[in-house]
């Protein structure tokens, strides 16, 4: 009898033990809310997320992440309002709320570091440059956007001759014939057109020298005034998640496709490649993926200023934080603690 | 007596709506509320003054499109109640047909529309036609089958054709419930009008909210909004008045 | 007297047989067709018209078949709660009748408007139906169905719903109208007292479904009746035979 309780009193200690380990001092679980800007799919930021949900990075990181996606444009009211903590968004969309309605959300890590849109004319098309859009018919979604002001002007195009046209989200119109250059974005429509038969050319801005960065990561003021260290956990666990992904894309793909049940899982991997392609650069190779380069935002401000993207001038410091990417990395390699 | 009547509706509504804003507005200020949340109701008037040309040329577009759109779904509508009620075997053939039409939900068909008919004008047309066909469908089936059928032995007993009798019998019989089916088509319509513009449109209040929740301009959105409610309440008036003139002889239209 | 209405054998029904074997000839002048409700009365007016098809036996109307009858604009037709034309006037309803079947040439020297104030409603000819009392209303079913001066007319139940001193004016004013012009009436109702009152004869019909031709009353009171007719002994029996015809 005195036996077993002697057993079980050391079993109980040595159990406490191993579960105890080298634990460094406990810190508090945060419970945050991201929420991806649009439906689950194969986008960088939400695979980022996925995965270190997945592996558990964020419980590490003493994180209660819930996992959210937008439906149509409430990510950033919600992230305004911290309602939630922690969304996606285009660098060039965050500049436009900050400069348009003083929305205080903020970028801490730029994913894509391209634009992600381009145009796409049908490979058998006989558009080659951009002077052939003259006479030609090109859609515009909701409205013409600054790349494109900038494309023609690049290309010495008369805008007078070329037929601008309002299209929809459904790429079927390049197909019959209804536009000549559809705007898309890369990392998607031109592997859906692909699939529907028809394969595409990219007339890529950021390729034609036109200012253009893809989707970040962003938090609100509030998170960054009052919670910083939650905001360099939370991005900590998501590029350990990056990173797992990019080294392993099949096990990311299974990942994202449960959260994108009755997506095509080849689509959702081109999407993934595509995206990896511009996620990597000679600074992120340099500092680390999602690094971010204060100059390009000085220029993707004053080009959106130039064309009419922005409706007044806005203060870039306002708009992207690099104090949280730039403590992740040393030499070029996350650091994990 | 009724004009009395009528602005006295007018008046208790408008001060109802005043009410609103003025709470809106103490709550927007009180609590500073940001504009891209809820913007305040004087920013929203102040917008629709300084975008006024703006608003009232793409509201008369939005407009313009949902009456070509009612006007087809109710003479199409019409012209197959006519059929259905003719016919027993055509009814229930044919109903079921525009059941499966009525369920279908318009946002999925919207894009399609868009697809078949090009960015023109006729997909929102279309798609306001197919919004308006359901309710007059059923409406102008139910006026047509209405006429009294002891009037109709009547009119069969002096020898008057079918065509006399849907002419002098069954045609009347049906107006005044083609004038209920009006008041909520032409609204709808309107929505589908809407719908149609956010699927790709230049013009009209759908492309405006669409691009204004995409730029998160609340002001222009909810300014926006109050227009095509207008529209849709001034619409609710005209089809009110004719219904009036129209139906003067019907009880119900004499005891309002 | 010429025959104007002949039914032989005349059997007819909707899902069952609703009348049997009836035998009927109608000449130059009213014949009431009284019987409890739901006895067929109804199906036998119809079968005049030619709305209803017999399963047996023919019906002839002026000598021809009664779609053709109805062709040639020869019928008039008053049923008990007439559903005027809310949409039209007094006038205009009782002008219907001459809007439609236009090719039908009919004997009408009396004009719309006359017939109006022949029943006293001249000063409503611009109302609308619903401003009218039940009674008006009939009044204005009865010009309408007369507008085309019919040879035959036809009436079911025409002063069931009205209150008595309404019916009590009203069959005056029928009495009045069947004075002046020579016609043949078949006219339904389940009053004996009023069928005694009107007709010339009265026809019983009854029985467990089908129905069949109980039996026949000659009215032999004299032409023109009065109201006070119907206080006399002879008016009494002639309605006891009938209501015997209906036990």
């Amino acid at each position: 009898m005195k036996a077993l309780a002697l057993l079980s009193a050391l079993v109980f200690a040595a159990c406490n033990a191993a579960v105890g380990g080298p634990s460094p001092t406990p810190v508090p679980v945060e419970k945050v809310t991201f929420i991806a800007g649009f439906k689950p799919q194969a986008d960088l930021p939400f695979v980022a997320v996925y995965m270190a949900q997945e592996k558990g990075y964020f419980r590490d990181q003493s994180l209660e992440v819930e996992i959210q996606h937008a439906t149509g444009g409430e990510h950033i009211q919600l992230l305004a309002t911290d309602r939630v903590q922690f969304s996606t968004g285009s660098a060039g969309d965050v500049m436009k709320r900050v400069a348009s309605a003083g929305v205080p959300i903020v970028s801490i890590a730029q994913i894509g570091q391209r634009d992600e849109q381009s145009f796409a004319v049908r490979a058998d098309s006989p558009i080659r440059t951009l002077k052939d859009w003259e006479g030609r018919l090109v859609g515009y979604k909701s409205t013409v956007s600054a790349d494109y002001l900038a494309l023609l002007q690049l290309g010495g195009v008369d805008r007078s001759k070329v037929r601008e046209v309002a299209v929809g989200f459904d790429p079927r119109v390049l197909v019959d014939g209804r536009v000549d250059v559809y705007p898309v974005f890369t990392a998607n429509e031109p592997d859906t057109l692909a699939r529907l038969g028809v394969p595409v050319r990219l007339f890529d801005p950021t390729s034609l020298g036109v200012p253009g960065l893809g989707l970040s990561f962003i938090t609100n003021q509030q998170m960054v005034d009052t919670k910083p260290d939650v905001v360099a956990r939370f991005l900590r666990a998501s590029m350990r998640g990056l990173a797992d992904a990019i080294a392993d894309r099949g096990a990311a793909i299974d990942v994202v496709m449960k959260y994108a049940t009755g997506e095509d899982r080849a689509h959702q991997r081109y999407m993934l490649d595509t995206e990896i392609d511009a996620t990597e650069n000679d600074l992120t190779r340099a500092n680390g993926i999602g690094a971010m380069d204060r100059s390009r935002y000085v220029a993707l401000r004053d080009f959106l200023l130039q064309y009419g993207g922005l409706a007044k001038s806005v203060d870039v410091d306002a708009v992207f934080t690099d104090r949280f990417v730039k403590e992740l990395y040393k030499d070029g390699r996350l650091v994990w603690r | 007596m009724t004009v009395r009547r009528t602005l006295v509706d007018l008046a208790v509504a408008l001060v109802a709506i005043a009410a609103i804003a003025v709470v809106l507005e103490i709550w927007t200020r009180t609590f500073r509320v940001p504009s891209y949340l809820l913007p305040a109701p004087s920013a929203v008037a102040a917008r629709m003054a300084t975008d006024a040309g703006l608003l009232a040329r793409e509201g008369g577009i939005t407009l313009s499109e949902a009456a070509g759109g009612f006007v087809i779904g109710t003479g199409v509508a019409f012209a197959l109640a006519t059929v259905m009620a003719s016919s027993r075997p055509f009814e229930r053939t044919l109903f079921p047909l525009a059941i499966l039409v009525k369920l279908t939900p318009i946002v999925a068909i919207a894009p399609l529309f868009t697809l078949w008919f090009g960015f023109g004008t006729a997909p929102k047309v279309a798609i306001a036609a197919l919004i308006t066909f359901f309710p007059m469908l059923v409406n102008s089936f139910v006026g047509l089958r209405s006429a009294d059928l002891q009037e109709v032995a009547f009119l069969e007993t002096l020898g008057a054709s079918g065509r006399e009798i849907f002419r002098h019998l069954r045609v009347p019989s049906a107006l005044p419930y083609l004038f209920s089916g009006a008041r909520i088509s032409l609204n709808l319509a309107l929505i589908g009008a809407v719908i149609g513009e956010w699927t790709g449109a230049d013009r009209g209040l759908g492309r405006v909210i669409f691009v204004a929740n995409a730029n998160l301009d609340l002001t222009i959105l909810f300014a926006a909004i109050l227009v095509l409610a207008t529209i849709g309440i001034a619409a609710n008036a005209v089809v009110g008045a004719a219904e009036r003139r129209v139906l003067h002889w019907h009880p119900i239209a004499v005891a309002t | 007297m010429p025959v104007a209405i002949a039914l032989h054998h005349v059997s007819a029904g909707y899902t069952g047989p609703v009348l049997r074997d009836i035998d009927l000839e109608v000449g130059s002048e009213v014949v009431a067709v009284v019987g409890r409700s739901g006895s067929g009365k109804t199906t036998l007016l119809r079968l005049i018209a030619g709305l209803v098809r017999p399963t047996s036996g023919t019906v002839d109307l002026l000598g021809v078949a009664p779609a053709i009858a109805r062709r040639r604009k020869r019928i008039g037709f008053v049923a008990q709660d007439a559903r005027l034309h809310p949409w039209r006037t007094v006038r205009e309803n009782v002008t219907l009748p001459l809007e439609v079947n236009r090719s039908a040439r009919t004997n009408g020297h009396v004009s719309p408007d006359e017939w109006v104030a022949r029943m006293g409603l001249t000063d409503a000819i611009d109302a609308y139906p619903h401003q009218l009392s039940g009674g008006m209303r009939q009044r204005v079913a009865l010009a309408r169905s007369l507008v085309i001066d019919p040879e035959v007319l036809l009436m079911d139940e025409p002063l069931a719903s009205l209150d008595e001193l309404t019916r009590e004016d009203l069959r005056d004013e029928l009495l009045r109208l069947w004075e002046g012009r020579s016609r043949s009436v078949v006219y339904v109702t389940h009053d004996i007292e009023e069928a005694v009152l009107l007709a010339d004869r009265v026809i019983v019909i009854g029985g467990t479904r089908p129905a069949r031709v109980r039996g026949e009353v000659r009215i032999s009171l004299a032409r023109p009746r009065t109201k006070a007719m119907r206080r006399e002994p002879t008016f009494h029996d002639l309605v006891e035979e009938v209501r015997g015809h209906l036990a």
